[in-house]
């Protein structure tokens, strides 16, 4: 009972909160963000208190155990079947309540500062409550059908809060795209789920994976691929990853919180979640599409001039490094990843935050409101302006490179050990996809350092924008010290050997790389093991290599960038990577156009023919033939016949009223003749 | 064929049917009401006589005190009561007079029909000292409720005409 | 008079009489009195069938004084609804209270 009330409270805080702040908002004010900030805080306690019971595997003994709490209940049925909602809560539950409490908590505390001025405080920090709360309800629940109903309600607090300043121009058009590209996704998600419901009667997620086994390949491939295709929305997969680069027209914290750290991340817990099932057909169209995004994300993050786009893309790259791991069946170094992933770039985020807002007040204080803050052609030499968020940056920046020390390096290099094995294993194409998975870590190494020194070092391309720029308050450097401190890789595993990836973390993550349905997962991770130093060195290199060419380039100012570019367009790269590989322009093409000229044909059908034609004409006749109908009906009919019932019905009444007398005597002679005529008639027969 | 002398007591009776008659005719017919009410009371009168034909002694006492000193003088009331006083004549019109003739004619037709058209089988019962006793016995005996029953009809009826007929207070 | 017809013919004279009254008379009291010939003939009746019936007791008489009674309590409403009557339209014309009229 404690328990259940224990898990529930991961729901009913975060949306007490919200429901607090969206009614009584108004009132509290600036006090809003204190009780939001409260209800996280005890929610952060009590996902704390909830990861020291999960029980980790012990690699001296070999051994685990279950550890687990579960708790279903009936939410309803028809005929003899029923559907239930409920939770379970495993290590993975519970390392990712504390992932979105802890990011959640902090984006609080980062964002009473951020959104100091705005008018719409308490309403934000109320959107913020219903997004934990649904995000929780995802990393909760028990069954796909609960998931998909909280998959729904992030969608729509992503939605809210990308939206969130909807005077301006952009952020309703990027809310939009963001909600519609999700629902592509999600179509796929439910008619999976349907499939899977159809042949295993249930979508308790334990039972499908206990139950899937006499299906169909085929059949259960499809399904899969569906399922996965709402994972491809959510996380900004190839090729519905177009969504999230607009999504950053939203407040940073925000950003930092749902588009970096746990809603983008929650098509990549989904996909883990159901990597048990998923056959290795399907995990092979999982890996590449992976592998596509990672790549094509890193190369259009190049030529990004926005500081939160660089960073958008960045995440496109890494989700999709996380699902190449969960396809080629490395769905533990998948999770390790989004965790050391969901720290680094929250930091990443808030610290680009930090300098947005410097930007801000800095082009505030000198009335410029055309320059853009987020550009970074604008920036440079913030290094001795803004030193802690400097430091944050600069470590987060070594995590997602890969710098040994750094909790990106355990992760990443754990996801490229299980690329190369498959490989290994498997030949042939599947070269591709180490190809991909090192070019983009060379590619990130690159283009964040780029981000670093376009920032931070150099000369200030603008003095009197730098002149007024000054570090930022006290709630916006403690998230980013803490989150700094937690892309250290000591955090995850308590050892200081970098090369040691094994430590508490792993520990309690370890036993889910032992199950799948299909595979033989013992194979697999003996495959990754034996290839882990060869990644290692081959990611230590291409990582050294990218950063080595970013400081060549925008440190020393030894090579022009424009000469670069100029060699890489020879085979087309560079313009590319401009035009984000023209996706956008290709969906513009081949999906808008055809559809907006279908639309003008259907509209010239419609009105031109359908509408001025025959409906018209239809109209005419209706005219006509009601014009003549009116006439018989008004002269034959109602004149006539009606009006001649009712004078019959009016003179027989007439006749009748008139015996109505109200002379008794009348009546009486009335009762003595019928009395009469009854004799008479008795007495003939 | 000679007509035989008729006994006294038929003669009686027939003169005493052509009084009731005539004077129920003088009833029906005399459009002033203060005639009608007194060939009323001939009709009573002759039919009391009638009763005593029929050794209905008590009966024909009854009559004569209940019909003829009580009904009658409250009828002759009400026609005093309901006539204006300045209305010299106080007359009353008929309407409905033909179809009222006719189809009372024909009821008498076919009554008068069935009478003497019936095989009456006649038991001849002894005439009587009295009646009075016997009468007495029955009210208090067999028929003790429908005589407690009419007794409070009666109550009711004499209420019931004092409620209807007394002054409406203004409200 | 061993004859049953003359009493029963006398009695349906009189009936007919009073229905005349009752169906012509306009003068409420007139129809009044037009019961009470009715009523005296049906005590004429029962006094008859009494007389000439095989019946050893008196009922007949019985109810011919239940018939009395009734016609001196139904007098009496008779007259009071007449004054009512008068006093509420100022007539005893029975044609005059056609409130029932349709």
């Amino acid at each position: 009972m404690l328990e259940t009330f224990q898990i529930l409270s991961f729901l009913f805080l975060p949306l007490l909160s919200f429901v607090i702040l969206i009614f009584f908002g108004k009132k509290l004010k600036s006090h809003s963000s204190t009780l939001g900030m409260f209800l996280i805080g005890l929610m952060l306690t009590n996902s704390i208190f909830l990861i020291l019971k999960a029980e980790p595997y012990d690699f001296v003994l070999k051994t685990y155990n279950k550890w687990t709490l579960y708790k279903s209940f009936e939410w309803f049925s028809t005929g003899n079947f029923s559907i239930s909602l409920g939770y379970f809560v495993d290590n993975i539950t519970a390392i990712m309540l504390v992932v979105v409490s802890l990011i959640g908590f902090l984006v609080h505390l980062y964002s009473t500062e951020y959104m100091k001025d705005d008018p719409k405080y308490s309403r934000y920090f109320a959107f913020l409550g219903i997004f934990i709360f649904s995000m929780n309800g995802i990393v909760l629940a028990d069954s796909l059908i609960m998931i998909y109903v909280f998959w729904e309600l992030v969608g729509l607090s992503s939605f809210l809060l990308i939206g969130f300043w909807f005077e301006k121009e952009k952020p309703p058009l990027a809310a939009n795209k963001a909600f519609l590209t999700n629902r592509v996704g999600d179509i796929g998600m439910f008619i999976g789920i349907m499939i899977i419901f159809f042949h295993v009667g249930s979508f308790n997620i334990n039972e499908i994976i206990n139950g899937v086994s006499d299906m169909n390949k085929t059949l259960l491939t499809l399904a899969g691929v569906l399922v996965f295709m709402g994972a491809v929305g959510k996380s900004a997969q190839f090729p519905l990853h177009i969504w999230l680069p607009n999504a950053m027209e939203g407040p940073t914290p925000v950003s930092a919180l749902i588009h970096a750290a746990t809603m983008v991340a929650a098509g990549v817990y989904l996909t883990f979640r159901i990597f048990p099932f998923l056959t290795p057909d399907a995990l092979a169209i999982v890996a590449v599409i992976g592998a596509i995004t990672a790549v094509m994300a890193a190369i259009t993050a190049i030529t990004r001039n926005d500081i939160k786009a660089v960073l958008a893309y960045s995440t496109i790259s890494q989700l999709g490094y996380m699902v190449m791991a969960v396809g080629v069946g490395a769905p533990v170094y998948a999770f390790f990843h989004l965790v050391t992933h969901a720290m680094f770039k929250a930091c990443l985020f808030l610290c680009s935050g930090s300098v947005i807002h410097a930007m801000h007040h800095s082009l505030h204080h000198l009335h410029d409101h055309e320059t853009d803050p987020q550009d970074m052609n604008n920036m440079g030499g913030l290094k001795s302006k803004m030193p802690i968020t400097h430091a944050a940056m600069l470590i987060s920046t070594f995590a997602i490179a890969g710098v040994p020390f750094f909790s990106g390096f355990l992760s990443k290099d754990g996801i490229l050990a299980a690329v190369l094995s498959y490989y290994y294993k498997h030949g042939d194409w599947t070269i591709l996809l180490p190809i991909a998975g090192f070019g983009a870590a060379m590619i990130t190494a690159f283009y964040m350092f780029r981000l670093i020194f376009k920032t931070f070092y150099g000369e200030s391309k603008n003095k009197k924008i730098f002149k007024h720029i000054h570090e930022s308050p006290l709630p916006m450097t403690i998230p980013l010290i803490i989150l700094s401190v937690l892309s250290l890789a000591f955090a995850f595993t308590a050892n200081l050997n970098p090369l040691v990836s094994k430590g508490w973390f792993k520990s309690l993550i370890y036993k889910y790389s032992k199950s799948h349905n299909f595979m033989d997962m013992k194979y697999i991770n003996a495959g990754i093991d034996a290839a882990h130093y060869d990644a290692m060195y081959l990611s230590l290199f291409v990582a050294s290599i990218g950063i080595g060419f970013s400081v060549l380039i925008y440190l020393l100012r030894k090579i022009n960038p424009d000469n670069i570019s100029k060699v890489l367009n020879i085979i087309g790269l560079f313009s590319l990577s401009k035009n984000k590989f023209y996706v956008d322009k290709i969906y513009n093409f081949v999906l808008y156009r055809p559809f907006l000229k279908q639309t003008q044909i259907a509209s010239y059908i419609d009105w031109d023919f359908y509408d001025q034609k025959l409906i018209d004409a239809w109209g005419w006749i209706t005219l006509k033939v009601s014009k003549y109908s009116g006439i018989s009906d008004y002269s034959i009919l109602d004149q006539k016949i009606i009006d001649g019932t009712s004078h019959l019905t009016q003179y027989v009444s007439g006749q009748l009223r008139k015996t109505q007398s109200g002379i008794i005597q009348n009546y009486l002679l009335g009762v003595l003749a019928v009395l009469v005529v009854i004799i008479i008639l008795i007495n003939q027969i | 064929m000679s007509i035989p002398i008729p006994e006294l007591s038929v003669v009686l009776f027939f003169g005493i049917c052509g009084l009731i008659i005539a004077s129920a005719l003088l009833v029906v017919t005399s459009p002033n009401l203060v005639h009608s009410a007194v060939s009323l009371l001939f009709t009573f009168f002759g039919v009391a006589a009638v009763y005593i034909f029929l050794y209905a002694d008590f009966i024909a006492a009854t009559q004569v005190i209940i019909y003829v000193g009580g009904i009658l003088v409250l009828i002759i009331f009400g026609v005093m009561l309901t006539n204006k006083i300045e209305n010299a004549r106080i007359d009353s019109k008929t309407n409905n007079q033909i179809p009222g003739i006719v189809f009372t004619l024909s009821m008498l037709a076919m009554q008068f029909y069935i009478i003497l058209n019936t095989n009456w089988k006649i038991a001849e019962s002894e005439p009587r000292d009295t009646t009075v006793k016997e009468i007495g016995n029955l009210l208090l005996g067999k028929y003790l409720l429908p005589f407690e029953v009419i007794s409070i009809l009666l109550l009711a009826s004499l209420i019931g005409a004092a409620m209807l007929s007394r002054r409406k207070t203004e409200r | 008079m061993n004859y049953i017809q003359p009493f029963l013919m006398l009695a349906s004279i009189l009936f007919c009489l009073g229905l005349y009254a009752v169906i012509t008379r306009k003068n409420a009291v007139a129809i009044l009195m037009g019961i009470e010939l009715i009523l005296n003939s049906a005590n004429i009746n029962f006094i008859t069938f009494n007389r000439f019936g095989a019946y050893r007791t008196l009922d007949g008489h019985v109810f011919t004084i239940f018939v009395i009674v009734l016609a001196a309590a139904e007098a009496a409403v008779a007259l009071a609804i007449i004054i009512n009557l008068f006093k509420n339209i100022g007539t005893v014309d029975v044609d005059q209270a056609k409130e029932m009229k349709g």
